[in-house]
């Protein structure tokens, strides 16, 4: 059987944002109008791959209609990732300026008040 | 006064001719603007004119499908390219420059290095393999043993088969990452070169890319072929994708000051 070779599957929405996240030549310099962060958009993207529902109300068929998607395997992996992605969203908040976050961050917790009467 | 017009770069391309081969027809770009190849000795910038607040709020804004248009839209036109001529480097999603002259003097500055990797993947295309569990994990030995009525388990007994259930899945997985390697091992040698692929940091056994040339892709096929039925067979299930355009096969960081 040639599952594989025969004609290989239009790739998904899923695998086109994989593959070209963070991949390709990058140029630095003047010449370049620093119009997109890369790495806000490398983020965005991995946000985007990693939720399912996001995905599915993007209204784009070839991409609902892939069963691969909708495997339990590749929902595990998607929640493994996202955990990751969590932690490397607060990893670049914190590089940001305080108030430029809009988002909660976790504070450490306040000391716990005791009374010593 | 901010620009607010830009150049968004696709690709560098390679010509051995002197003229440029027009990329299929109606092509349009990010924008919807026509896509464009700028020249410069053998080498071409293929670039569309880009509104820069646009894409600055397609990164910034919260619709996805603006994200997902711009990254399809990117790849559309890379495949374009791909199919105009045999050499191309894809760039990095979201690249944009100041104009024409700016492309220029990418290309006459990093002339060097663009050919090189032009040379590299030069009638080549990527593909990406994936190896992992299948939805429905072959049952282990001691769990198929342990009968309906000695599962609720007195004690010893049912921590010795927690125990046995335990090192039987380990040793799966270590057979699993073997047969996996060997696969990798297998599909390398008919490839020109590999790369991490974009999952290879966790969850699954192999995420691997492969730089393969176009006559060598039946070969490579196969390979692929007999490898996802040995896989089959020990409860794993290989995931081919492509052809892509050699995105993870380029020249990293090319910097061009003026």
């Amino acid at each position: 059987m040639t599952a594989y070779s025969a004609k290989p599957r239009p790739d998904t929405l899923g695998d086109l944002l994989e593959r070209v996240l963070d991949r390709g030549v990058v140029i630095v310099g003047d010449i370049v109008v620093n119009v997109v962060d890369v790495e806000l958009l490398t983020l965005k993207v991995r946000l985007l791959i990693a939720s399912v529902d996001t995905a599915k109300s993007m209204g784009i068929d070839w991409w609902t209609n892939d069963p691969f998607l909708n495997s339990g395997a590749r929902r595990d992996q998607l929640q493994a990732e996202n955990e990751e992605l969590r932690a490397r969203v607060e990893a670049l908040e914190g590089r940001l300026p305080t108030d430029a976050i809009d988002t909660p961050r976790r504070s450490p917790a306040a000391p716990e008040r005791r009374s010593v009467e | 006064m901010t620009q607010q017009r830009g150049l968004y770069l696709y690709a560098v391309v390679g010509f051995d001719t002197s003229a440029s081969p027009a990329l299929a027809g109606d092509i349009l770009g990010v924008d919807d603007t026509a896509v464009a190849t700028i020249e410069q000795d053998g080498l071409g910038a293929v670039v569309s004119e880009v509104d820069l607040e646009q894409l600055a709020a397609v990164v910034d804004g919260a619709e996805p499908d603006l994200l997902t248009g711009l990254a399809q839209r990117h790849h559309a036109v890379v495949l374009a390219a791909m199919d105009a001529v045999d050499r191309v480097l894809p760039l990095r999603l979201g690249t944009v420059l100041t104009g024409p002259d700016a492309a220029r003097q990418f290309l006459d500055r990093r002339a060097g290095e663009l050919s090189d990797g032009l040379r590299e993947v030069d009638a080549c295309r990527e593909w990406g393999i994936t190896i992992g569990q299948t939805d429905d994990a072959i049952p282990t030995a001691a769990a198929a043993e342990g009968g309906a009525g000695s599962d609720v388990g007195v004690g010893t007994a049912y921590l010795r088969r927690r125990r046995e259930q335990i090192d039987e899945a380990q040793r799966r997985r270590a057979a699993q990452a073997d047969v996996a390697a060997a696969v990798a091992d297998a599909v390398r040698a008919t490839a020109v070169r590999a790369a991490p692929g974009p999952r290879s940091a966790g969850g699954v056994l192999l995420d691997e890319s492969y730089l393969v040339r176009r006559g060598s892709e039946d070969r490579f096929l196969t390979v692929v072929d007999d490898c996802g039925s040995q896989l089959r067979e020990r409860g794993l299930r290989l995931r081919l994708t492509g052809p892509w355009p050699p995105y993870s096969f380029v020249p990293s960081t090319l910097r061009v000051v003026t």
